[in-house]
């Protein structure tokens, strides 16, 4: 066999750079992962909350949970999600890094034109990496301006502006989960969910509306309502134990597509049980209608008045 | 392959019905999905010679619950993941050509960032039909498409001769020194930036187009064309995925345990290469992507929600 023919110095550098840097970036993001599942290090969004999280779209995703565009993340790397961002940017970067320094050994070589390739090269991947080519706002991007709009037109004579009805009638929407909160106007306005006062209320709403109120109402602050009978709650937390936790959570926060009940109204709450129960409430009805039959009215004063004083 | 199949299927069929009602499932069931099905992806594509990056998207976003956006997200990450990885070594031996890759890698590069850009300003349902759209063209490429070892290229364009685009590479299978010259730059520059808009748009990794432009369109020879095929496409990947990051689409959860689950796949994949059936495999991956199209583009059109 003869010698084999030579490859190029600036080939070879940027091998040896790219080798180095991929490993390490596949190293270092390996290792944040492991912090982040292992829960070494608390993260910004609670992993049991990310389910009915990233179904959103990005834009959705970032007003929900708060997440930094640009390079924002970096005020975030003591929390186990974004300290993984340090491995995907070092992936990133990699490149760039390996281009910027075949540049000057191109030039040395005489090779001009290849390092005026190289050199804007760089400038594209240091463009892209600046943050500074923002991602403009998404067609179907959740319009809170709209939402607000309607809510002082016509939700807070009943549910509060932000979301804390001022009677015991109404429930509270405040941090209600956005995607169950749409579905339930959707099922008002066509009367699968029965309600004189509500159904023509969401009747003209469209379905861009009813997601922008679910994410105007998520987004606002739900007080806190210590139960009012102490020793009521108690026999509620027994039993929502037992019954409730496996759909609604340990905390009563819900998921995407089921309700938050914690600090929800009492009454609200077992006039809704007695309605699953009675089968005269005919949406979401699959699991709760069976369950609700067998609860004594006791049984239901105990549950929504526990539930009512969670936060 | 059964394996694979049966996991989309469960997780076709268990994902919406899940969603629509029944117990949460809890976190850690998804990442560990995606890890399985990242690693059969992974040894999949070295198996049916196409790149695990063109598969990821297509299949998680039509099977898993994640939101388009980050599927597209992780998969940009995962390709050049994967393309940064192997370079190193055909750089070194010759197999690639950075002279070569560099004016591909520099117009497409433009065009991701901009398909990236105009991805994530689209409404989700019209990116899941252009993907649909995009992915049932992709699978009837690699059935139509044909190789050649060593094309013949009488002579070098003036664009090839004056960046050079041209060299000797050492073939390890038959021990000879191997000739490479190139013509049709500018027609093959034109198709790069095609292939970056494509990358960008969608989060594909961009093998299954770079290498039928450099091998058919340039008569690159088959191996260089693969190997520079990857150094462009962890370029293009990389200027997209940027854009991806800084809108915040980026989910480590879903990134890390693809990355590791294709990457660890892959290498089972290789293994496999001297026993499996590769053109059954190939078979198979392409009845994947036509569902996985198929599946895109009902999502997008809502008739498959």
């Amino acid at each position: 066999m003869g010698l084999r023919p030579a490859v190029s110095e600036e080939q070879k550098l940027y091998a040896r750079w790219l080798s180095v840097g991929a490993r390490a970036g596949l190293a270092v993001l390996s290792a944040c992962f492991l912090v982040y599942v292992l829960e070494l290090l608390e993260p910004q969004v609670p992993l049991h909350e990310l389910p009915a999280l990233w179904a959103h779209p990005v834009e959705h995703f970032r007003t929900l949970t708060g997440a930094p565009a640009g390079w924002g993340w970096i005020a975030l790397l003591g929390k186990g999600d974004y300290l993984s961002f340090v491995g995907i940017v070092m992936l990133g970067l990699v490149t760039l890094v390996c281009y910027a320094r075949i540049v000057p050994a191109l030039l040395k070589r005489g090779e001009r034109l290849q390092a005026a390739l190289a050199a804007a090269q760089v400038l594209v991947l240091l463009a892209a990496a600046s943050g500074l080519l923002a991602s403009p706002a998404r067609a179907d991007e959740v319009d809170l301006k709209r939402a607000q709009q309607i809510v002082s037109g016509r939700c807070f004579l009943c549910h509060g502006a932000q979301g804390e009805s001022a009677s015991e009638l109404y429930p509270r929407l405040a941090g209600q989960n956005p995607v169950y909160m749409a579905k339930q106007l959707a099922n008002f306005a066509t009367g699968e969910r029965k309600s004189t006062a509500m159904q023509p209320m969401a009747a003209d709403l469209t379905p861009q509306e009813r997601s922008a109120l679910g994410l105007y109402f998520s987004r606002q602050k739900s007080e806190p309502h210590p139960a009012a009978d102490a020793q009521l709650a108690a026999q509620g937390a027994r039993l929502y134990a037992d019954r409730c936790t496996a759909c609604h959570g340990g905390r009563g926060h819900g998921s995407e597509t089921l309700p938050r009940l914690a600090g929800q109204v009492a009454s609200y709450l077992a006039a809704q049980l007695r309605s699953f129960g009675a089968r005269s409430r005919t949406n979401d009805n699959a699991v709760m209608q069976g369950i609700a039959a067998q609860m004594t009215e006791q049984d239901i004063r105990a549950v929504a008045e526990y539930l009512s004083g969670l936060d | 392959m059964m394996r694979l199949a049966f996991l989309v299927a469960a997780l076709a069929g268990a994902s919406p019905a899940m969603a629509a009602g029944g117990a949460p499932v809890p976190w850690w069931v998804w990442p560990l999905a995606l890890f399985a099905v990242t690693f059969v992806l992974g040894a999949v594509a070295v198996l049916a010679g196409v790149g695990g990056g063109v598969l990821f998207v297509p299949i998680v976003g039509a099977f898993f619950p994640f939101h388009l956006d980050f599927v597209r997200g992780a998969g940009l990450l995962l390709a050049l993941s994967g393309a940064l990885s192997a370079a190193p070594a055909l750089l070194a031996n010759g197999l690639a050509s950075l002279r070569l890759a560099m004016p591909a890698a520099l117009v497409g590069s433009v065009t991701s960032i901009v398909g990236a850009l105009i991805g994530l300003a689209l409404p989700t349902g019209a990116v899941y039909t252009a993907l649909g759209i995009t992915i049932l063209a992709i699978a009837l490429l690699m059935w139509r498409s044909r190789k050649s070892d060593h094309p013949d290229v009488p002579a070098s364009d003036p664009l090839a001769a004056a960046l050079r685009l041209h060299g000797v590479y050492h073939d390890p299978a038959t021990g000879r020194e191997v000739d490479w010259k190139v013509c049709r730059t500018p027609a093959a520059l034109v198709a790069f930036a095609g292939v970056g808009l494509l990358a960008g748009l969608f989060g594909l990794g961009a093998g299954w187009a770079n290498v039928p432009v450099f091998n058919l369109l340039m008569g690159a020879p088959l191996k260089l064309s693969v190997g520079t095929s990857g150094l462009v496409l962890s370029v293009i990947d990389t200027s997209a995925a940027w854009i991806y990051l800084h809108s915040g689409a980026v989910l480590p959860m879903l990134v890390a345990p693809s990355i590791i689950g294709v990457m660890l796949g892959a290498k089972i994949g290789v293994r496999l290469l001297s026993v499996a059936p590769a053109a059954k495999v190939r078979s198979t991956v392409l009845v994947l992507l036509v569902f996985a199209g198929g599946r895109a583009l009902l999502k997008g059109l809502g008739i498959w929600a």
